[in-house]
C-alpha cells in the first residue's frame, strides 16, 4: 500500500485516492479542534449571563468577570498546540506511505 | 517632547531595520532562500506586530473603559480568528504557494473575473482598516504635541508611506517583529509600573467601581476644549467657568432643554437677572448651576468644576453606568446582548483569516508545519498582550474619569500614566505609551498599504488598461513595476485619510466591525470551501461573496445613517447573519453549476494539502 511521488506530482487517480483520504483526516481533526475551540467561546457568554454573580464577586481586587474574559487566551494556545501536534502526526503517516521511485535518491 | 521624541526614535528604528534587511535581502539572491531563516518565533512576532492595531492598542481599553468589561469579548474574538486560520487555513494556504487572497482564486478557481472581484474586496477591507489606523495616530499625535488632528494625519500618512515605499519582504518581517516587541513594552511596562505602585490591582479602583463615576476627594476641574453635549446621571452642582478672557459663555445655552424650574438657588454670584434660570453668572464670567437627573446639557468650553463626590455627567454616546452594570460581561442591551455578543465573536473568529494584510506575512514561513507552528506562537503572543488593555480599563474609569465628560475614552492608554506618576516618570512613561500607540497604527497601516497599493499596481490597474499589462510583457525588469508600486502607495492612502479626516466624530469601532463583517462574508467561505471542498465552482464563491458582502455592508450602512441609536444594534454586527448566507449561497450556487474541471481541482488539491517532502518536483511544492 504505497503511492510513488511521481503520482503524486501528476496526481494520478491512484495518488487522488490517498490525497483525499489525507485531507479527510485533516479535515476531521480541524473539526474536532474548532468544535472545542468554537464550544468554548460560545460558552463563555452563556457561563457570564448563567452566573450574575460574576460581576459582584472579587478575586485579586477585580470582579471575577475580568478572569473569565482572560482565561480564553492560554486555552487558545493549549489547544492550538495540540492540535498542531496532531497535524504534524498526520502529515507523517502519509510521508511514510509514499514510496520512493527507483531513480530518486533521498538525500 | 519626550512623547515626541520616544515617537520619533521608535519610528526611525523601524525604518533602520528597514533599510539594514533590505540590504541584507538584495545579498541573499533569492526569496525562498531567505525565508528559511526567518524562524517560527521571528514570523509569529511580525505577524502579532502587524496585527495590534490602533483598535487594540488604544480602542479595546477605551471600550472597556466606556462600555464595561463587555467590551473585552473584542480581544477574545481576535485572538479567536487566529485559532480558526490555524485549523482551516495556515498550512494548506502556504502550501499552495498563494501570495494574496486574488492569488489564491486563480490558483484554485482559475478565474480572472473572480480574482478581479477579490482584489475589489481586498481595497475595500484595507480602506475600512486603515481609517481608524489614522485617526488614532492623528488622535495621538493631538494629545501628545498637540498637532491639529489634520496635521496628525498627515504625519502618520507620510510615515506609512515612507516605511512601504523601503519594500523587501525579509525586512519587513523583522520590522513588524521590532513593532510587536515596542508595543508589548509600552503597554505592559507602565500596566505593572501602575498596578505595582497603586499596591496591587486597587481596592480603591474596586470600591470606586461599584459606584457611578465620581469626582474624587478634592473636587474635578476638566478642561473642556470645545462644547459637548452631556448628560447627568443624578442631580448635580456644577460649575463651568471660561478660560481666558472670553466673554461669559451664554447661560440660556447652558440651561437648554433643562426643565427650567425655580429651587436648588444657584451659588456664588447669584444675580437677580437670572432667576427663573436655575443658572448664574460669577466673577471671571464663571457659571454655577445644578443639573436635575438625567438632564442632557449642552456645555460650553471652557473649565468644568464638580464638586467632590458627585456623579460626572457622561458625554453623547456613553451611558453612565454603576460597577456592577459595568462589570457584567454579558446581558442586558447593546454591547452585552447576546445577539450583538455572538455577532461579534462569529465576526472576529472567522473574518480574521479574510483580512488583506494578515495572509501575506504566512508566505514567509518555508512550509506548511512552520506555518502551523507560527500560528501557534502567534496565540500566545496576541494572548500575553490582551492581558493588559484590560488594566487600563479598569484603572482609567476610576483615576481619569473625565474621558467620561469629554467623551474621549480611546485616549485612557495615553492619560493613565500621568494621572497616577507626577513629574518625569508620568512623563516618561506616557512617552512609551505614545510611542507603543503610534508603533501600533503604523505597523498595521502598512501592512495593510502592502496589500492594497500591490493589488491596485499589480491586479487592477493591468486589468483595466490592457496597455500596461501588455508593457509588463514586454519589459520583465522590476524598474517600471516598482514605481507603479510607489504611485499606488500615494493612492492608497489619499483615501483612508481623507475618509479619517472626515470621521473625525464619527465612533470608529464601526469601521473595524465593517471590515470583520465583510471579511468574515467574502473571503472566510471563500478560503474555507476552497480548501476543504472540490465542489466549490468559480460561479459559486463570485454568487455567495457578492451576496455576503451586500448583506454584511448594508446592515451597517443602515446602521451608520441610524447614528447612535443603531451603534450598538445588530445592524451595526451583521455577521451572525451574512456570514452563513454567505456560506449557504456559495454551496447551492456551486451545486447548480456545471462541475468544475476535475484535474484543475485535484492539482490544486494536491499543492495544498499534501506535505512539501511528498512531492518529487520542487516546483510543485512552491
Amino acid at each position: 500500500m504505497s503511492v510513488d511521488r511521481r503520482e503524486l506530482d501528476e496526481a494520478t487517480p491512484h495518488a487522488r485516492l490517498y490525497l483525499d483520504r489525507l485531507r479527510r483526516a485533516h479535515l476531521g481533526l480541524s473539526g474536532v479542534a474548532a468544535i472545542a475551540g468554537g464550544g468554548l467561546i460560545a460558552a463563555l457568554p452563556l457561563v457570564a449571563l448563567a452566573l450574575p454573580s460574576l460581576a459582584e464577586r472579587e478575586a485579586l481586587g477585580v470582579p471575577v468577570a475580568v478572569l473569565l474574559l482572560l482565561c480564553p487566551y492560554p486555552l487558545f494556545v493549549a489547544l492550538g498546540w495540540l492540535y498542531a501536534r496532531r497535524a504534524d502526526a498526520l502529515d507523517r503517516t502519509f510521508l511514510e506511505l509514499v514510496a520512493d521511485d527507483e531513480d530518486e535518491a533521498e538525500p | 517632547m519626550l512623547a515626541i521624541g520616544a515617537i520619533v526614535a521608535v519610528t526611525t528604528g523601524a525604518l533602520g531595520i528597514g533599510a539594514w534587511g533590505l540590504r541584507w535581502a538584495r545579498t541573499t539572491s533569492d526569496l525562498f532562500v531567505a525565508s528559511r531563516v526567518v524562524t517560527p518565533w521571528w514570523n509569529a512576532a511580525a505577524i502579532s506586530g502587524e496585527y495590534l492595531s490602533a483598535a487594540s492598542f488604544l480602542g479595546v481599553a477605551g471600550l472597556t473603559m466606556r462600555s464595561g468589561l463587555a467590551a473585552l469579548w473584542l480581544p477574545v474574538g481576535f485572538t479567536a480568528g487566529y485559532l480558526a486560520l490555524l485549523l482551516f487555513v495556515a498550512a494548506p494556504l502556504r502550501r499552495s504557494g498563494a501570495y494574496t487572497i486574488p492569488d489564491f482564486v486563480e490558483m484554485r478557481l482559475g478565474d480572472r473575473d473572480l480574482r478581479l472581484v477579490a482584489s475589489l474586496v481586498v481595497l475595500a477591507i484595507g480602506v475600512l482598516y486603515v481609517v481608524p489606523q489614522l485617526r488614532g495616530a492623528g488622535l495621538v499625535l493631538g494629545e501628545v504635541a498637540d498637532a491639529p488632528y489634520g496635521v496628525g494625519i498627515a504625519i502618520a500618512a507620510l510615515v506609512v508611506v515612507g516605511s512601504v515605499s523601503f519594500g523587501g519582504m525579509r525586512a519587513v518581517t523583522y520590522v513588524q517583529a521590532f513593532q510587536f516587541w515596542v508595543k508589548i513594552v509600552a503597554i505592559s511596562v507602565p500596566a505593572c509600573l501602575i498596578v505595582v505602585h497603586l499596591g496591587g490591582l486597587p481596592e480603591k479602583a474596586a470600591l470606586l467601581g461599584r459606584e457611578l463615576p465620581r469626582a474624587p476627594q478634592a473636587g474635578i476641574r476638566i478642561e473642556l476644549p470645545e462644547p459637548v453635549t452631556v448628560t447627568f446621571p443624578e442631580a448635580t452642582r456644577y460649575r463651568i467657568s471660561d478660560a481666558g478672557g472670553d466673554p461669559p459663555p451664554s447661560t440660556r445655552e447652558a440651561s437648554a432643554g433643562s426643565s427650567a424650574s425655580s429651587g436648588s438657588p444657584a451659588g456664588g454670584g447669584h444675580r437677580p437677572g437670572t432667576t427663573g434660570d436655575r443658572a448664574s453668572t460669577g466673577p471671571r464670567g464663571s457659571t454655577s448651576r445644578t443639573a436635575q437627573a438625567g438632564e442632557r446639557i449642552r456645555l460650553p468650553a471652557g473649565e468644568l468644576a464638580i464638586p467632590a463626590g458627585a456623579a460626572l455627567p457622561v458625554a453623547d454616546g456613553i451611558t453612565a453606568k454603576t460597577g456592577r452594570e459595568w462589570a457584567k460581561p454579558a446581558g442586558g442591551e447593546g454591547r452585552g446582548s447576546p445577539l450583538f455578543l455572538y455577532s461579534l465573536l462569529v465576526a472576529t473568529f472567522l473574518g480574521t483569516m479574510g483580512l488583506p494584510h494578515i495572509l501575506v506575512r504566512f508566505y514567509t514561513n518555508p512550509t506548511g508545519t512552520a506555518a502551523r507552528r507560527t500560528t501557534v506562537r502567534v496565540l500566545g503572543l496576541l494572548g500575553l498582550f490582551y492581558l493588559f488593555p484590560v488594566v487600563y480599563g479598569l484603572l482609567g474609569r476610576v483615576l481619569v474619569p473625565e474621558l467620561y465628560v469629554t467623551g474621549q475614552t480611546d485616549l485612557v492608554v495615553l492619560r493613565l500614566p500621568g494621572a497616577v506618576f507626577d513629574g518625569w516618570a508620568g512623563e516618561s512613561l506616557v512617552a512609551l505609551v505614545a510611542a507603543g500607540a503610534f508603533a501600533a497604527f503604523v505597523s498595521t497601516a502598512s501592512g495593510l498599504l502592502v496589500s492594497t497599493a500591490g493589488t491596485i499596481a499589480y491586479d487592477l490597474l493591468p486589468r483595466l488598461r490592457p496597455a500596461i499589462d501588455a508593457a509588463d510583457r514586454r519589459d520583465r525588469s522590476a524598474g517600471r513595476r516598482r514605481r507603479r508600486f510607489r504611485l499606488a502607495t500615494l493612492a492608497a492612502i489619499v483615501v483612508p485619510a481623507a475618509l479619517a479626516l472626515a470621521a473625525r466624530g464619527l465612533d470608529i469601532t464601526i469601521l473595524v466591525s465593517w471590515s470583520f463583517a465583510l471579511a468574515a462574508s467574502t473571503f472566510c467561505p471563500l478560503l474555507l470551501l476552497g480548501i476543504w471542498w472540490s465542489g466549490l465552482t468559480a460561479r459559486g464563491a463570485l454568487t455567495g461573496m457578492v451576496v455576503g458582502g451586500t448583506v454584511a455592508s448594508a446592515g451597517i450602512v443602515t446602521a451608520l445613517a441610524g447614528g447612535e441609536a443603531m451603534e450598538e444594534s445588530l445592524l451595526s454586527q451583521p455577521a451572525v447573519v451574512s456570514v452563513p448566507l454567505a456560506f449557504a449561497t456559495m454551496v447551492l450556487a456551486s451545486r447548480r453549476d456545471a462541475r468544475p474541471d476535475e484535474r484543475l481541482v485535484a492539482g490544486a488539491m494536491r499543492a495544498m494539502h499534501a506535505p512539501e517532502r511528498a512531492l518529487r518536483d520542487p516546483a510543485l511544492s512552491r
